[in-house]
C-alpha cells in the first residue's frame, strides 16, 4: 500500500507538466486550412486538460489514503536479508533486457537464432539448470515456428545469418 | 420465425468444412490458452489477427470467437486441478473446484464446469440470436451524437466498474484516448504527436498495446512469481469411475440457470465481464443456499453457478459488439479491432449488409459449444497434461509469440520496441492496480469517438447543444453521469470499512 501511494503521487506529478507541454506543442502546430466546425487540435487539447484534472484528482486521492504503520527502514534489504540481485523484480529486469536485445538483433541475426536464444535465456531466468532441455525446446520451437510461418502461412520472417 | 430462417442460413454457411475446421481450431486454441495461466484470450486473439488477413472474413471471425469462448471453458481445468485460475473469470471456481478435486471428486468438478459452460453457452447463443436483431434495428436510428454518447457510456462504465479506484480507471481511459490521437488525423491529414517519428504516422496499433500490456506484462509477472515461489503447484489427479451422478446434476441445474441469466446480462454491460459475473454468481449461490457453510469446502453449486456465469457473460459481451459496434471489455475491444482490420464494421449496418456473416457467427456459437463440451469432457486428461509442461519454457514461448504477433502486423522492429515499452507500462500498471482494459478499450474506440464528436458538431455547425437536444443522446449522457456518480459513491463508501480494518 505504501509503495502504491508514492507511485500514484509520482504518476500525478509527472503527468501534469507533460500534459501542459503537449498542450503547448499541439496549440502551436500549424493547422490545415480546411474549414471545419471543430479542428483536429480541439479533441487532443480537451483530453490533455481532462488528463490534468484526473492527475490532480489522483494526487489528492493518493494523499488521502492512509499510510501503513511500517517505517521505511523495515523495507530495506538489510533488514529483510534479500540482496537486490535476488529480488523478484530482477526477473522482470532480466526478461526485459533479453527482450530488448532480441529486438535489436532480430533483423541482423535472424528469427531462428534470436528466438532460440530468447527462449533459452528467458527459461534460464525463471528456472536454474535444465540447459539441455531448454536448448532442445528453444531450437525446435524456433525452427518449427519459422517453417510454419514462412513456408505454410507465407509470413516473411527475417532469415538473418542463416539466410534461408 | 425470421430468426430461425436466418439461423438456418447461418448453419448452412457455418457447417462448411473450412468453417467447421477453423471453429474447431479456435475452440482448441482457446481451451489450451484457458488452461495455461499467464496468457489470456486478449493476447491470443491479438497474436492471431495478422494471420487471419488472407482468410475469408466469416472464417476469421469464427476462429477468433472460438478462441474467446473456448478460453472460458479451459480456465476451469487449471482452477480445479491446480488451484490457480487459468483465466481471471475462473477465480471463483478455485474455491470449491479445487476442494472437490482434493476430495477425489475432480471428475465431478470438471464435468460440472463443462456441462455448465455448455448449458450457459447454448442459452447465451439463443438469447443473442433473439436480442441481436431488435438492438441492431434500434442502432439504425443512431446518428453520430448517439454513437459518441454510447462510446462515452461504454468507456465510463468500463473505468467505473473496474475493480479498484475509479480515478485510476478514468486516468487510464483518458490515456488510451490520447494514444489514439497519435498519428495522422483522418479528416484533415494533420500529423499529431509523432515528434518526427515516421513509424508513428499511422498511429499506435492496438495489437502492440494489447500484447505489451496483456502479454509481456503477464509474462513478467509470472516470471517474478516463479522467481519468488518456484515452479510449485500440486496438480490433482483426475480419478473416479463416473463423471457426474444424477444427484449432482440435479444439484447443479438451478445454479446453471441462475448463473446463465446473471452472466448474460452482466456480460452485456460494458466493463462488467466474466470476472464480475462469476463473483456475483458465487455470492448469489452462497446467499440462497440452504447450506452456505459448505461453500469453500467443495460445494458443487460453487462451481456450477460461476462457470455458467462466465460463459454466458462471454456470449452477452458479443451483443453490444456485434449490434452496436461497442466493445465492453479488453477482449471484445481486440475483436473489434479484428473486425476493422478484416474490413468489417460491427454495428447495425453489419446486420443489414453482411447478415450471412452475422448468422454464420451465431450458428458457429452453437457448433463451438458442442465441440467444447466434447473437448472438455472426455479429452480433459489431454489438456491436464499441458499443466505438466515446464512453466519456464512455456512463458518464454509466449513471449516469442507476442513478438511474432506484433512483428507480423507491419514487419517493423519499431513495433516490437513499442510493445516492450507498453510491456513495462503494463507491468507497473498491474503492480499498482491501474487497470489495463480501459486503456485498451479507449485506444480502440478513440478514433471513432473523435470522429463521432467532430461529425456531430459539423452537423450542428458547431452548436454544442446537439448533445442535449437529441433525446436518445441526452438519456445516454445522463446514464454516463449516473455511472460516474455511482462508482464514486460506491468507492468512497468502502473507505470507512478500509479505514476500520487498517485501524485494527
Amino acid at each position: 500500500m505504501k509503495r502504491s501511494v508514492s507511485f500514484d503521487h509520482s504518476v500525478a506529478i509527472m503527468t501534469i507538466p507533460i500534459a501542459i507541454l503537449l498542450i503547448i506543442v499541439e496549440y502551436k502546430t500549424p493547422r490545415a486550412t480546411i474549414p471545419q466546425a471543430i479542428g483536429p487540435h480541439v479533441w487532443p487539447i480537451g483530453l490533455l486538460c481532462l488528463l490534468i484534472v484526473s492527475a490532480i484528482l489522483l494526487f489528492s486521492h493518493a494523499t488521502s489514503q492512509k499510510r501503513k504503520a511500517l517505517p521505511l527502514a523495515d523495507l530495506s534489504s538489510t533488514k529483510t536479508g534479500v540482496k537486490w540481485y535476488r529480488r523478484p523484480q530482477m526477473a522482470s529486469v532480466m526478461m526485459l533486457l533479453g527482450l530488448f536485445l532480441y529486438t535489436v538483433f532480430l533483423r541482423s541475426a535472424g528469427f531462428i537464432i534470436c528466438t532460440s536464444l530468447l527462449v533459452i535465456y528467458e527459461a534460464r531466468v525463471m528456472e536454474r539448470g535444465r540447459w539441455g532441455r531448454n536448448i532442445i525446446i528453444g531450437v525446435v520451437f524456433s525452427v518449427g515456428v519459422y517453417f510454419i510461418f514462412v513456408k505454410v502461412l507465407n509470413v516473411m520472417l527475417p532469415a538473418g545469418l542463416l539466410g534461408w | 420465425m425470421d430468426a430461425f430462417s436466418n439461423l438456418y442460413m447461418g448453419f448452412s454457411i457455418a457447417l462448411s468444412f473450412q468453417n467447421v475446421l477453423y471453429c474447431f481450431m479456435g475452440c482448441l486454441i482457446g481451451t489450451i490458452i484457458g488452461v495455461l495461466p499467464g496468457i489470456g484470450p486478449v493476447s491470443t486473439i491479438a497474436i492471431l489477427i495478422p494471420f487471419t488477413f488472407g482468410m475469408n472474413s466469416t472464417t476469421a471471425i469464427i476462429l477468433l470467437a472460438g478462441v474467446y469462448y473456448g478460453a472460458m471453458y479451459g480456465g476451469s481445468t487449471t482452477s480445479i486441478l491446480v488451484n490457480v485460475p487459468g483465466e481471471s473469470a475462473s477465480i471463483m471456481t478455485c474455491l470449491d473446484g479445487y476442494q472437490m478435486a482434493r476430495q477425489g471428486r475432480a471428475k465431478a468438478a470438471l464435468a460440472t464446469a463443462a456441462i455448465g459452460s455448455f448449458f450457459a453457452g447454448t442459452i447465451g447463443a439463443i438469447a443473442f440470436m433473439f436480442l441481436a436483431v431488435p438492438i441492431s434495428k434500434l442502432g439504425l436510428k443512431f446518428a453520430p451524437p448517439e454513437y459518441f454518447a454510447l462510446m462515452l457510456l461504454a468507456l465510463t462504465m468500463v473505468s467505473a466498474l473496474t475493480t479498484g479506484s475509479p480515478i485510476k480507471g478514468i486516468f487510464m481511459t483518458i490515456l488510451g484516448l490520447l494514444l489514439a490521437t497519435i498519428g495522422t488525423d483522418l479528416q484533415t491529414g494533420q500529423i499529431r504527436f509523432t515528434f518526427g517519428q515516421v513509424h508513428l504516422m499511422e498511429g499506435i496499433h492496438f495489437i502492440v498495446v494489447a500484447l505489451g500490456m496483456f502479454g509481456v506484462a503477464e509474462v513478467l509477472s509470472e516470471a517474478e512469481q516463479i522467481w519468488q515461489f518456484g515452479l510449485g503447484g500440486d496438480r490433482q489427479q483426475i480419478t473416479g469411475r463416473y463423471w457426474i451422478t444424477w444427484n449432482e446434476l440435479k444439484q447443479s441445474f438451478m445454479p446453471y440457470v441462475r448463473g446463465t441469466i446473471l452472466g448474460f446480462f452482466v456480460g452485456v454491460l460494458p466493463g462488467a465481464g466474466g470476472t464480475t459475473a462469476t463473483f456475483l454468481s458465487y455470492g448469489v449461490e452462497k446467499q440462497i443456499s440452504k447450506h452456505p457453510e459448505k461453500f469453500g469446502k467443495g460445494a458443487i453449486e460453487g462451481v456450477a453457478g460461476p462457470e455458467a456465469a462466465n460463459n454466458a457473460a462471454s456470449e452477452g459481451a458479443m451483443v453490444p459488439l456485434m449490434t452496436l459496434g461497442i466493445p465492453g471489455s479488453a477482449t471484445t475491444a481486440v475483436m473489434l479491432g479484428a473486425f476493422v482490420m478484416i474490413g468489417l464494421k460491427p454495428g447495425p449496418l453489419l446486420f443489414e449488409n453482411n447478415s450471412d456473416l452475422v448468422w454464420a457467427i451465431i450458428a458457429s456459437l452453437y457448433i463451438g459449444n458442442v465441440m467444447l463440451l466434447i473437448l472438455n469432457l472426455p479429452l480433459v486428461n489431454l489438456f491436464a497434461k499441458i499443466l505438466d509442461l515446464p512453466r519456464a519454457v512455456l512463458q518464454s514461448s509466449v513471449l516469442a509469440f507476442c513478438v511474432l504477433g506484433v512483428y507480423s502486423v507491419n514487419f517493423a522492429v519499431s513495433d516490437v520496441l513499442l510493445m516492450v515499452l507498453f510491456g513495462i507500462v503494463g507491468y507497473f500498471a498491474h503492480k499498482h492496480h491501474y487497470p489495463g482494459a480501459p486503456l485498451l478499450l479507449a485506444l480502440v474506440l478513440g478514433d471513432m469517438m473523435e470522429q463521432g464528436f467532430r461529425r456531430s458538431l459539423a452537423i450542428s455547425n458547431g452548436d454544442w447543444s446537439i448533445f442535449v437536444t437529441r433525446p436518445i443522446t441526452l438519456v445516454i449522457l445522463i446514464a454516463v453521469v449516473f455511472s460516474l456518480a455511482y462508482s464514486t459513491i460506491k468507492f468512497y463508501r468502502r473507505r470507512p470499512e478500509v479505514k476500520e480494518s487498517q485501524a485494527q
